[in-house]
């Protein structure tokens, strides 16, 4: 008995101490190029001395590096122990799968999914949301990237000069409301990359009854795997009602994000 | 019956990264027992650790299945170290000029010391294609773009990556071969691949960008091909002389000792 707890007892304090070793790796994903003892011990609330004795076990195993400085860490290429095979992308169904499912518990509304396709986007999945009066997915239907907020948000997260090469070629006019000149598609990128997402026009359909907004799901390189869609009624989804959402979503959009920009998206660049 | 603790604190530190090598050896997600095994560990200790590194991000399970995979925060790990070569966001812009230009897929590797890795890449838009697979390692001497890294390295570091090499003499052929024609073409496995050297001023190349098409798509890359392409690379390599920094070895006093 005193026998089996000592053995547990001194297993929970090498679970604790594993604990403490992957949270001091992990700071090492933020980006930065090195980091110092108090910088861990500051950002993890741990003594510097449990800081020291983690990164001591890091650096045995070559997961972190002490820079010529002696006084600062970084990572390690050792890191590349950990394999490859789980870089491959994942389909991007499952990848959005819980964050669709997230999305739609929220608002009970329609929740889409859209790649970019040479010059338009698709839509490759969704979950309908409740009611009569719900949108429906428009699983294969593909809309030009100007034109639709799943549309438009993908346009504005591409590179410039895809941008660019887009605008080339006339923009097709399905409504009064449909950005027409490469100046108008511009100012609207432009506002999209500020607030992070697209939202309704009645750009797509004459005298629309739904109303949806749209945010980028990016890649490791900041451009877009594809958008995410919220659509529903307009007397639901009013544009200040959109406002209002976007804040509520935005946990769940930061979330699915974190996800998709550990790849490169597989993404066709627009044709010439 | 022994006596003797069960593990320390260190020997549960190191079962931990054991797990996450033992992922990189299999694409499928196991179970607590199966993880026991190839570990040689008790399942009872096992499942403490794997419990451990599931709370931290480490593993994590995907429904259905109970099954264990590398969590979030390997992915972002290995993201990191990828990141840690800035040549890949720089080179950027003129591979996606390459991929338009070309139709074929366009992947930068960088050499990792005695390895390549691929670091990033933009997709090909032909109907049969290959996946990315960036963040994968191979020894330079197995892939195009590896062995066109080792033409361009200094005499030193070929001779010593050559001293144990079985194959030294038909890897010295295809070197002086890529070393002449500025490229190495090859056919595999019905995948054209056409690797070109992204070189410093000194001529050592870090980087070499790799054209990939499936071979019932695209054709064997003409002459003319290749001279448009290799004129793309002189793009990076403008950049490189210009910034040298680009180009810094993230890891060069760890490959050196």
């Amino acid at each position: 008995m005193s026998r089996v707890s000592a053995a547990a007892g001194e297993d929970s304090t090498g679970n604790k101490a594993t604990a403490r070793v992957l949270r001091i790796l992990s700071t090492f994903v933020d980006g930065d190029d090195s980091l110092g003892v108090t910088e861990i011990s500051q950002r993890l609330g741990m003594t510097k001395s449990m800081v020291h004795r983690g990164l001591m076990t890091l650096l045995r195993h070559g997961y972190v590096l002490r820079d010529p400085s002696g006084t600062r860490y970084q990572l390690g290429p050792a890191i590349a122990d950990f394999g490859t095979l789980w870089l491959k992308p994942p389909d991007i169904h499952l990848l959005c799968r819980p964050f669709e499912d997230g999305l739609f518990d929220l608002t009970g509304e329609t929740v889409s999914i859209h790649v970019p396709i040479g010059n338009n986007v698709v839509c490759v999945d969704g979950v309908e949301g409740r009611g009569p009066v719900a949108r429906r997915v428009p699983l294969g239907g593909s809309i030009p990237l100007h034109v639709s907020p799943a549309g438009r948000v993908v346009l504005a997260y591409l590179p410039d000069e895809e941008i660019e090469r887009y605008l080339s070629r006339p923009l097709r006019v399905f409504t009064k409301n449909t950005l027409r000149t490469p100046e108008q598609v511009w100012a609207h990128v432009r506002k999209v990359r500020e607030n992070g997402y697209a939202d309704f026009l009645g750009d797509h359909y004459p005298k629309a009854v739904g109303s949806s907004v749209s945010f980028p799901i990016l890649d490791i390189n900041g451009e877009p795997h594809g958008s995410i869609t919220v659509a529903g009624p307009i007397d639901r989804l009013p544009p200040d009602r959109i406002r209002t959402l976007v804040p509520e979503l935005a946990p769940i959009i930061a979330a699915l994000n974190r996800q998709s920009r550990l790849y490169v998206s597989g993404r066709e660049p627009v044709p010439e | 019956m022994s006596s003797k603790p069960a593990t320390t604190p260190n020997q549960t530190v190191d079962s931990a990264f054991a797990i996450l090598q033992l992922f990189a050896r299999v694409d499928t997600p196991l179970g607590v027992s199966e993880i026991a095994r190839a570990i040689n560990l008790p399942p009872s200790t096992t499942h403490r650790v794997v419990s451990t590194m599931l709370e931290a991000g480490y593993l994590q399970q995907r429904e259905p299945s109970s099954d264990y995979e590398p969590g979030v925060e390997v992915r972002e790990l290995l993201a990191a170290l990828q990141s840690r070569y800035r040549i890949r966001t720089a080179a950027m812009p003129a591979l996606r000029r390459l991929a338009t230009l070309s139709g074929w897929a366009v992947v930068l590797v960088v050499r990792f010391g005695r390895q390549s890795l691929r670091v990033t890449g933009v997709r090909d838009r032909q109907l049969v294609h290959r996946p990315l697979q960036i963040g994968e390692v191979h020894p330079l001497h197995e892939t195009s773009g590896g062995l066109t890294l080792l033409a361009f390295q200094p005499q030193a570091f070929v001779t010593s990556y050559l001293a144990n090499e079985p194959e030294a003499t038909r890897i010295r052929r295809v070197i002086r071969q890529i070393k002449r024609d500025g490229h190495l073409v090859r056919l595999e496995n019905g995948m054209h691949s056409v690797a070109l050297p992204v070189r410093d001023p000194a001529g050592t190349a870090s980087a070499a960008v790799v054209l990939e098409g499936a071979a019932v798509s695209l054709g064997a890359p003409t002459e003319r091909q290749l001279k448009s392409w290799a004129r793309s690379v002189e793009a990076i390599e403008a950049l490189v002389a210009k910034e040298p920094d680009l180009y810094l070895d993230p890891f060069e006093g760890w490959w050196s000792r």
